[in-house]
């Protein structure tokens, strides 16, 4: 029998002023193995992948029961993409064998066989913040596997990264396994996309799913074929319906013709043509670092549009106001952090609706988005009457009403007063949504909007977008995930727009193939 | 400890300019206003920590910043204003034992800061060549502005800050967490 | 136009003065301060100014951009204080070279007026120095000249690392929720009022999001083993030049001499 690496037993765990997460929970990890654990998102597994790595501080939360870990190096790399220590790729990648007092040529070699692997050898000096999404992914992880742990635990680690590079990673990853038998390996995943299914890092692996705050074997990807064979045929008779209401919006929503941005001291630049309609949506995609958020910078004046033209429902992007483009468009960014003003979700809430109000528009309302999160049903959209003339009394009780009824149907009612960094990735995107949607933007404009998302909150996202796109909303979905990719194929108003090396090409100007 | 340096060392560098430009075209008066400003990070650093060596540890690592990060000042006067500033407030609380942090001690705190740094700059940036007049007003207006720039400024951020989880760790934390 | 060898740097174009390592260049940057703090003739000021600007000129590698940008930032600054300072200082009884106000008025003295530049000087100096150093160096070589060649505990050093980190880290976050702001707000902003309370929201976004990065980093030199019980690797090892070596001499040499002589 193996050593086991880590054991728990009967372990507990709260954050303080939240029900129990964690209750009476065992896990045994042996050497030479790989375990996997999915869960929905705020199942609470970054909670016990910290835990797991004895790197959750005494002051967070109260743990109760016993964590053995072995004495031989882990490695954890927590789900944030912005836990990094120094800032430089390099150093980055020798921090941790430095701290553990490896030899330098040693760390070195390592440094340089990250690189090569990742295909990075040219960021090697690069500061982390201009790196892309999955650039940093990438580094975030390698820089645990450059302390050459016994136990990795993953939380997350590949949410980031295009199909090709995460194929690679489970190469790498199984290699490592194989170079010794003592190692072991923790994935923590929400989902495992169908395409990786066949690897065979997880033939061998030992498959646990958290739920009520216990562990529980689970059978792999029942979830992922549930979803399609479930959605699949619905799917296509939404387009039926939809067909003669999509014909009034033939107006483009975005036009870029020959637009080229770049950032500055940098020799990256981007080079875009494409034309997206009213009603229409599109998949860019592209492989990690190849510019889609450049592109989305562009599109939303953070980047400057330095030649061609681009043209957002008819206004030139070069003499757009900045509130005016706000109205236009709807923008969740990559790392959704960047969104948030406020320290609880009530006061982010407060702040939509007010400046929506502000513009004399009424906030959307998303009475299906109910729905959405308990099954999949699609559902109409409840139309608001346009204003009337209130009272300020009656402002303030409709305010309040609309920012409960929304926590209500984040199912945060209970958290209005927490930040909105600490609720789980689901309603985070959810509420990020919420926020870039209320004002009923021309144009929705999504970076990686399902990355590191369950199954389900990712589907009830895509439903809901499609159900805006109905709406004539046009949508810009920057995404490696298949699921999105999945779903436009079955629709007929989803186009794919690929993103190469800085340079977009329409891949198909007619709508993608139809089933 | 290290971000509060951080903050500071960008916003004492921006600062730092805006001063510049206060300071050509006001003299020592104008620079005065907002020399409390400056003092704010060591002095919420002893707020939340409580501990010996945190305003010090803080100053330290904010002059360091202010070096890499580039002042208008020169790097003697970052070096010999966190001193002067360090040299005060250690031994100020250490009197107090790390334990009165109300809003006199702190306004105290925040006046007390002020007249060394005052002396060793007047001979570094020659104000000392002014008439006694100016010095005295600019000494006054700087008294002013440490108390309420910097002592009441830090009371009010750190209680703010106190309900937070980020100082959970800390004494401030732990102090709020025991009265509720 | 083309990404993938398109790699961006740390900072911009290279110069002899950012091979330079940080120790040697700090000498010269403490002694440059020293120098023109401890002495008061126009001229010794005027020489160092003018070596300061020959150093950055000839190795510092700035764009005509940072040029323009420092050479506003000096003249901004150093011209109303000249004026200023010739003002307010005391004239000390002698013939006025200008009166602007009739005889009544403030009175403007040769002596005045060379104490003032030389003062105005001195803060141009300070100012340029560090400047330069602060543009030529990076950060990260600053901390590995603290551990190694001064021997600064790894703690303290670290910390001053990660509060360097923080510095572009903030910037970059303060330009997104600066961004994000003005998606988010969808009107103008009005007035005064809309201006300061717009600048109230972003200010205590950009310090929250500060705190939780200090959580995070400490999370992750935590999970990285920072501070196990081995000694650190200095995997990272940095020389100090001749040039630098000769920097720094013949600064400490200036410096004396200036004391000596001016
Ligand atoms: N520091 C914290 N303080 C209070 N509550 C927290 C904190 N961190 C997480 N939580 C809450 O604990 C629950 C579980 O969080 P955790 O991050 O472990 O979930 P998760 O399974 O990793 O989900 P995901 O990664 O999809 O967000 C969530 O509801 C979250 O809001
Ligand atoms: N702030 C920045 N400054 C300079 N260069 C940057 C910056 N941000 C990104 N880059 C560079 O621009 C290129 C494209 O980055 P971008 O973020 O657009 O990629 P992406 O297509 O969104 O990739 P991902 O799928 O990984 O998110 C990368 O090579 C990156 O190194
Ligand atoms: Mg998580
Ligand atoms: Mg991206």
């Amino acid at each position: 029998m193996n050593m086991p690496l880590l054991r728990l037993s009967q372990v507990s765990f709260n954050y303080p002023d939240a029900p129990c997460l964690l209750k009476e929970l065992n896990l045994t990890i042996e050497q030479g193995s790989v375990t996997v654990i999915l869960g929905e998102s705020g199942s609470g597994k970054s909670t016990l992948s910290r835990i797991m790595a004895k790197v959750m501080p005494e002051h967070e939360g109260q743990l109760d029961g016993s964590v053995y870990v072995s004495d031989e190096t882990v490695g954890h790399m927590g789900g944030e993409l912005s836990s990094f220590v120094i800032g430089v790729v390099e150093d980055e990648l020798a921090f941790g064998p430095a701290n553990l007092g490896v030899d330098s040529m040693e760390i070195e070699r390592r440094i340089d066989r990250e690189l090569m692997r990742m295909n990075m050898l040219d960021y090697r000096l690069s500061a982390m913040e201009q790196l892309s999404g999955g650039q940093q992914q990438q580094i975030a992880a390698s820089s645990v596997w450059t302390m050459e742990p016994q136990l990795l635990i993953m939380d997350d680690a590949w949410s980031h990264l295009d199909k090709d590079a995460k194929l690679l990673f489970a190469d790498a990853l199984l290699l490592w396994l194989k170079e010794s038998s003592a190692r072991a390996l923790v994935m923590i995943l929400p989902r495992v996309e169908q395409r990786d299914q066949s690897h065979p890092l997880w033939l061998q692996a030992n498959w646990l799913e958290l739920k009520h705050g216990q562990l529980h074997p689970t059978v792999p990807f029942e979830l992922a074929r549930s979803f399609s064979t479930s959605k699949g045929s619905e799917g296509e008779s939404t387009i039926r319906e939809d067909r003669n209401v999509d014909e009034p919006w033939k107006v483009a929503a975005i036009k870029l013709e020959d637009a080229r941005s770049s950032y500055p001291d940098s020799v990256f630049g981007i080079q875009a043509d494409g034309v997206l309609m009213q009603g229409e949506a599109v998949l860019l995609q592209g492989e990690n670092g190849s510019g889609k958020t450049t592109l989305l910078h562009m599109i939303t004046q953070s980047l400057p549009l330095l030649h061609g033209t681009a043209s957002i429902a008819g206004h030139s992007l070069a003499k757009l106001k900045a509130h005016v483009l706000a109205r236009l468009i709807g923008y969740v960014p990559q790392s959704s952090y960047a969104m948030f003003l406020y320290s609880t979700v009530q006061q982010e809430l407060e702040f939509v609706y007010d400046s929506t109000i502000a513009i004399g528009q009424e906030p959307n309302t998303l009475w299906c988005l109910a729905n959405l999160l308990d099954e999949y049903d699609g559902c109409s959209v409840e139309k608001v009457d346009p204003i009337t003339k209130r009272t300020q009394g009656k402002q303030d009780d409709l305010r309040t009403e609309w920012v409960n009824n929304h926590l209500e149907l984040l199912g945060l009612t209970h958290r209005a007063e927490d930040h909105p960094q600490e609720i789980s990735a689901a309603n985070r995107r959810m509420l990020s949504l919420i926020m870039a949607t209320a004002h009923r933007p021309h144009l929705l404009i999504l970076d990686e909007p399902t990355a590191g998302l369950d199954e389900r909150s990712a589907s009830a996202l895509i439903q809901y977008c499609e159900m805006l796109r109905q709406q004539g909303t046009a949508l810009i979905v920057a995404t490696h995930d298949e699921l999105w990719d999945r779903y436009a194929q079955e629709r007929s108003n989803w186009h794919i727009w690929m993103m190469n090396n800085g340079n977009l090409r329409i891949h198909n100007d007619e709508p993608v193939i139809e089933n | 400890m290290a971000l509060l340096a951080a903050a500071n060392g960008v916003a004492t560098s921006l600062l730092s300019h805006v001063n510049k430009l206060l300071h050509g075209w006001g003299g020592p008066i104008l620079t005065s206003t907002i020399v409390g400003v400056y003092m704010v990070y060591g002095l919420l650093a002893m707020y939340i920590i409580r501990k010996p060596g945190a305003a010090a540890g803080t100053y330290a690592i904010g002059a360091l910043l202010q070096i890499m990060v580039g002042t208008s000042y020169g790097i003697w006067s970052a070096i010999a204003a966190a001193a002067c500033y360090a040299v005060i407030v250690e031994p100020l609380f250490f009197i107090y034992r790390y334990k009165r942090f109300g809003w006199l001690a702190m306004l105290f705190a925040g006046v007390a800061m002020v007249p060394l740094w005052f002396v060793v700059a007047a001979f570094m940036f020659g104000y000392i060549h002014y008439s006694s007049t100016v010095l005295i007003v600019s000494l006054f207006v700087r008294c002013a502005s440490g108390m309420l720039l910097c002592g009441g400024l830090t009371k009010w951020i750190g209680d703010r800050l106190a309900s937070t989880r980020y100082v959970r760790p800390y004494a401030l934390g732990q102090q709020h967490n025991n009265a509720a | 136009m083309n990404g993938r060898q398109a790699v961006p740097s740390i900072r911009g174009k290279p110069g002899w003065l950012r091979r330079l390592d940080p120790l040697t260049k700090g000498i010269w940057l403490l002694c440059t301060g020293l120098a023109v703090m401890l002495t008061l003739s126009l001229t010794a000021q005027l020489l160092w100014f003018l070596i300061v600007l020959l150093i950055a000129g000839t190795g510092a590698g700035w764009r005509l951009k940072q040029w323009r940008l420092f050479a506003l930032w000096a003249l901004g600054f150093g011209l109303p204080l000249l004026l200023f300072q010739w003002l307010m200082l005391p004239s000390g009884g002698e013939e006025p070279l200008w009166q602007p106000f009739g005889s009544g008025g403030p009175t403007l003295t040769a002596s005045a007026l060379e104490l003032s530049a030389a003062l105005t000087l001195r803060s141009m100096t300070l100012f340029a120095s560090s400047i330069v150093y602060a543009t030529t160096t990076e950060p990260r070589d600053v901390v590995v000249a603290l551990t190694q060649q001064l021997r600064m505990p790894d703690k303290l050093a670290y910390a001053a690392a990660v509060a360097l980190r923080f510095v572009p880290l903030l910037l970059a976050e303060a330009e997104q929720i600066r961004r994000a702001e003005r998606l988010r707000r969808l009107t103008p902003v009005r007035g005064v009022g809309g201006r300061l309370q717009s600048a109230r929201r972003m200010a205590l976004a950009i310090v929250r999001s500060a705190l939780r990065h200090v959580q995070d980093v400490s999370t992750a030199m935590e999970a990285k083993r920072f501070g196990s019980a081995r000694a650190r690797t200095q995997w990272r090892r940095i020389a100090i030049s001749p040039v630098g070596c000769l920097l720094a001499a013949a600064t400490i040499g200036a410096a004396a001499a200036t004391l000596v002589w001016l």
